[in-house]
């Protein structure tokens, strides 16, 4: 078929996943009475009761449920979500997109963290099985995966800074955070890393990247097992297949044939996977980015749930959904790039 | 004479199952990672049943736990609270005994009933295909776009706070992966040659599912769901965690550690300081779901066809 | 004529919970040079087994237990494969003796294209060759003018790496330049001067449009055609013993009869040494010069393909030839099963069918003798001949 067409048919398959995803949001909010629903885009308490009757008329929210759905999503496709209350009463859509460069920041270090060591360790317990390294392997994958999140992240801080006191908590120390809001540093991309760099101030990325260390350290720990499962059991897989043995007959060393001729094929599931692990990072940020007091959008995710802010939570929610199907977008697209015989179907 | 023949004509058919059932018991018994998961399940199995002994309950309903007073500052161990109490009091040791009981309930419940709405949904979708199945892959679908915890956050904060919500949300976010693999499986053996010719020599479509296809279906099943009751697990404890939970005083052990939430940092000069309200019932938490995890983990070595052997 | 190959005694053995397997209980053979050998017998009988063990390459759980495989290499030594280690091997394998498989869609790797893959044996076996005429081709380039002063940097840049790899292919600079993925451009050279001997070889293979099918990747090729790839993948390095498992069972009968014509051209041109794996007794026939019939692990008979049709001595041998079907014969079979190679019969292997069974062909296994010229078999009713 070639990549050209399988994109487009792709792309155009992931419009209705998006509407899915809207729906759904949609249909959790109808467990809530259209006054409830009001008070989402209503600021504070409001002292006069036809406020709320004048919110639902203008935000349709009694109408039929079709009407209803089209306007919701008009709104929120144009930035309104709600009034988050838990985060000072700033729009839901602000809120997020406060969040949002410094999650970037965080997934940004912890996605090659996950891959890399995933893929080693994966190779590596396959090409020695039943060995001692494949055991050891596997039983530190799986002690990872049985970590609660919140769990892995007090002991790390109760280590790292508690007893060696090596790093610290949150985003950047006092004086970075004065620098860095002071009217000399441009935020160009608002991602801490970056911008110290950008403005040439190198002490400041250095800052940045020693409060990123546990968080990242934490979301490997937890999520790294998957990797090395899949990679594990897709080399065990392909080992046992015909052109191994064909490799091996050419006189070719068993180095070029497993790093060469099996990784590759080796890698076509665990490409299939990184959407699995997008979702687990996902989840994981808003529970390491609370307790490191690290504020991206999971740190607000998190105090909306606690205070029970229904917008915040949808918001985030309908917000995780579309960047999910996005990432798993991506990982279809680049699936068929390493696989030709995709492309045929 | 008759009897006999018709023995060793049953032992003769089912010779081949003992023999594999003999094989994955050896198998069992040579890794030491299932035999450890084993363990730690019926570890956590004896506190749960021994419960009423070793944490005596003193309210009506033993899951409320009983609270020393209603200082918020939590109090380290001691000879009269041996773990320690949590902000508000609660007698953690007490909270972690009978939080073994929630645990296995929340396992239990949420995979149990996941499993059956997953194997039923599925089981039709992939069998009978056509519009049936389009539409569930859809729902599929929509479920999917999202990670676990987030739409159960989103669920359990509409439906309101209570352990009740967490079930179903949990539920609700489980069921498809199950409907999946069960549809998956459905289809592959659809196309094999023994189910056609069950059709050609006119079965019934009740008597080919349940003779042919659940029971080669099942095993992926299985093995999957002795993982999730972990993954489970750990879902509910960070909702525990993130406040939507059960209550403050309700015996869970992610409600323990949230009930301190505001200690859990410690003191500005000391993060240790309260180590006990998180570092114990994180200890349950983790050791409960690693028994399992090993257990599926090695059930998938096990009973997966294409790697029992070398 | 000389024996190129000869196995003594091998014995293999394959290790498995239900117990151990033992496929080869010493396999003699020997094949002589520019002949095609036959390998017949049933599945399951160890012929692949016999092949694998030539090139040392039997998967786990099994393991060569004893015996030799003497190989006449190209430079005239004569060494046993049985006893080389792992890197003398590799240097062997590919370049003076390679295999074909049975099933090309699963020799083949689906993520390389054909052109990779067949390039592949020539930049393991012939760098030196590929490296001369890099270089060459360097120096041509080099010479002519209207070149900017970047690109003659860089062609000295890449002239140097060749040279270098060419004293010395595993100095370190040249494994870190493999590591970096910009630096890692200079191979495009050498690979080009592999593709070109690819393609020149995919056209004495008589495949249409070389440049075209090697780009393709296997699963874009017809079944004849993912054939002829592995062939071709075998035949780069002029290798003294070719070693063909199966090559046409898998595909339709006129695409065999492609498939056996080239063989026979192969043979015909660079007069190769062939063992032929099959258990197709009329591709046998038209195929081989000499047959070894295998039966359960053992060769029980040897002979000239003419003398094995007419002349069969082994009671196995007689029973195959027998159970050919042909219009107005009763049709005929060997009674009895093949044997479970856990617990084998004693002796003999083929005693519990065999019509002649005798005392002692349940208590000694016979050897193969040199019954007629050239005729050997393994049966103790020719003992004393």
């Amino acid at each position: 078929m070639g990549m050209k067409a399988y994109v487009m048919r792709r792309v155009l398959l992931f419009i209705p996943t998006l509407l899915g995803v809207t729906l759904l949001i949609f249909a959790v909010l109808q467990i809530f009475t259209p006054e409830e629903r009001a008070s989402a885009y209503i600021m504070g308490t409001p002292k006069d009761p036809s406020v709320i009757y004048r919110v639902i008329e203008k935000y349709h929210l009694n109408d039929p449920i079709p009407l209803q759905y089209y306007y919701w999503l008009t709104r929120a496709l144009s930035g309104d979500l709600g009034i988050a209350r838990s985060a000072g009463n700033i729009p839901v859509s602000v809120a997020l997109l406060q969040g949002i460069p410094a999650t970037l920041e965080l997934v940004m270090f912890s996605i090659p963290s996950i891959a890399i060591l995933g893929i080693y360790l994966g190779v590596k317990s396959a090409v020695n099985r039943d060995k001692a390294p494949d055991h050891i392997i596997r039983i530190f994958s799986i002690i990872g995966w049985s970590l609660p999140t919140f769990w892995s992240a007090l002991i790390l801080i109760a280590i790292f800074y508690g007893g060696l006191n090596w790093v610290s908590i949150g985003r950047l120390s006092n004086e970075a955070y004065a620098v860095v809001t002071s009217s000399n540093f441009i935020r160009y991309t608002r991602m801490n890393t970056i911008d110290g760099l950008l403005n040439g101030q190198l002490w400041i990325t250095i800052d940045a990247l020693e409060h990123l260390v546990l968080p990242v350290v934490n979301l490997t720990i937890v999520s790294v097992a998957l990797i090395v499962r899949v990679m594990r059991s897709s080399m065990l897989e392909e080992l046992s297949k015909g052109y191994v043995l064909t490799a091996k007959a050419k006189g070719l060393s068993n180095d070029v044939v497993i790093n060469k001729h099996v990784k590759r094929n080796a890698l076509i599931p665990v490409i299939t996977v990184t959407g699995v692990l997008t979702a687990g990072l996902l989840t994981g940020v808003v529970i390491t980015e609370t307790v490191f007091n690290y504020k991206g959008i999971g740190y607000f995710a998190a105090h909306a749930a606690l205070q029970m802010d229904i917008p915040s939570v949808l918001g985030f929610a309908l917000f995780v959904g579309l960047v999910y199907s996005l990432a798993n977008l991506i990982v279809d697209i680049t699936y068929a790039y390493i696989d030709p015989r995709i492309r045929l179907e | 004479m008759k009897n006999e023949s018709r023995w060793d004509e049953f032992k003769n058919r089912m010779a081949p199952t003992i023999h594999e059932l003999k094989f994955t018991f050896r198998r069992i018994k040579e890794s030491p990672l299932s035999i450890i998961g084993i363990a730690i399940i019926l570890f956590f199995a004896a506190i749960a049943i021994l419960a009423p002994t070793l944490a005596p309950p003193v309210n009506k309903d033993p899951y409320v736990m009983p609270h020393d007073g209603w200082g918020r500052v939590p109090v380290p161990p001691s000879s009269k609270h041996i773990f320690g109490t949590t902000s508000g009091q609660y007698d953690i040791f007490y909270g972690c005994i009978w939080g073994t009981r929630t645990a296995f309930r929340i396992g239990f419940q949420v995979v149990g009933v996941s499993l059956l709405i997953g194997v039923l949904l599925g089981s039709i979708s992939g069998y009978y295909g056509g519009i049936i199945d389009e539409v569930m892959m859809r729902f599929t679908d929509i479920i999917y776009a999202f990670p676990g915890l987030i739409l159960a956050m989103a669920l359990v904060v509409a439906f309101g706070r209570s352990l009740d919500s967490v079930l179903l949300a949990l539920v609700l976010v489980g069921w498809p992966t199950y409907a999946r693999v069960m549809r998956g499986e459905v289809l592959k053996i659809k196309q094999t040659n023994y189910v056609e010719a069950a059709k050609a020599i006119g079965c019934s479509d009740f008597r080919i599912i349940i003779r042919h296809i659940l029971p080669n279906s099942i095993y992926p099943v299985l093995i999957m769901a002795s993982l999730d009751i972990g993954a489970v697990v750990l879902t509910a404890a960070a909702l525990s965690f993130l406040g939507l939970g059960a209550g403050e005083a309700f015996a869970d052990w992610g409600q323990l550690i949230s009930n301190s939430r505001d200690y859990i940092m410690g003191t500005a000069s000391n993060p240790l300081a309260y180590w006990h309200t998180w570092l114990i019932p994180g200890l349950f938490i983790f050791t409960f779901v690693l028994g399992w995890n090993l257990l599926g983990d090695a059930f998938r070595d096990i009973l997966d066809p294409t790697i029992r052997r070398r | 004529m000389n024996q190129i190959v000869r196995l003594q005694d091998v014995i293999v053995r394959f290790y498995t919970y239900e117990g151990i397997v033992k496929a080869l209980e010493g396999v003699n053979l020997f094949i002589k040079e520019g002949e095609t050998l036959g390998l017949v017998g049933e599945t399951g009988c160890g012929k692949t087994m016999t092949g694998l063990s030539i090139f040392k390459l039997i998967p786990p759980p099994g393991r060569v237990e004893s015996g030799k495989v003497l190989f006449q290499t190209k430079n005239g030594e004569i060494k046993n494969l049985l006893s080389l280690d792992e890197s003398e091997l590799q240097k062997i394998r590919g370049a003076e003796i390679s295999m074909i498989f049975q099933e090309p869609s699963s020799s083949l790797n689906p993520v390389y294209t054909i052109g990779d893959q067949i390039s592949e044996v020539f930049l393991t076996h012939r760098r030196e060759i590929l490296l001369n005429n890099a270089i060459k081709g360097i120096e041509k380039d080099l010479q002519e003018d209207g070149e900017t002063s970047l690109r003659r940097f860089i062609l000295r840049f890449e002239k140097a790496v060749y040279e270098k790899m060419r004293q010395n292919p595993n100095s370190l600079t040249i494994r870190l330049l493999n590591r970096m993925p910009i630096l890692r451009r200079y191979k495009q050279r050498l690979e080009a001067e592999a593709k070109k001997y690819v393609v020149d070889l995919l056209g004495e293979l008589g495949i249409p449009d070389p440049e075209r099918v090697m780009d393709m990747y296997p699963h874009e090729l017809s079944g004849g055609m993912q054939q002829r790839a592995v062939i071709a993948m075998a035949l780069p390095c002029r290798p003294i013993l070719l070693v063909a498992d199966e090559p046409t069972t898998s595909l339709d009968v006129t695409i065999q009869a492609r498939i056996l014509e080239l063989i026979k051209e192969l043979k015909r041109r660079f007069n190769a040494t062939v063992l032929f794996i099959t258990h197709d007794l009329g591709v046998i026939a038209e195929m081989c010069d000499r047959v070894a019939v295998m039966y359960a692990g053992n060769v029980v008979e040897i002979a000239n393909v003419i003398e094995i049709f007419r002349n069969p001595l082994h009671p196995y041998t007689k029973g195959l030839m027998e159970s050919i079907p042909q219009p107005g014969k009763e049709y005929k079979t060997i009674r009895g099963t093949v044997p479970n190679l856990i617990n084998p019969p004693s002796g003999c292997r083929f005693h519990p069918r065999c019509l002649h069974t005798m005392e002692i062909c349940k208590k000694t296994c016979p050897n193969l003798v040199e019954i007629k010229k050239d005729h050997f078999v393994a049966c103790h009713l020719y003992d004393g001949e």
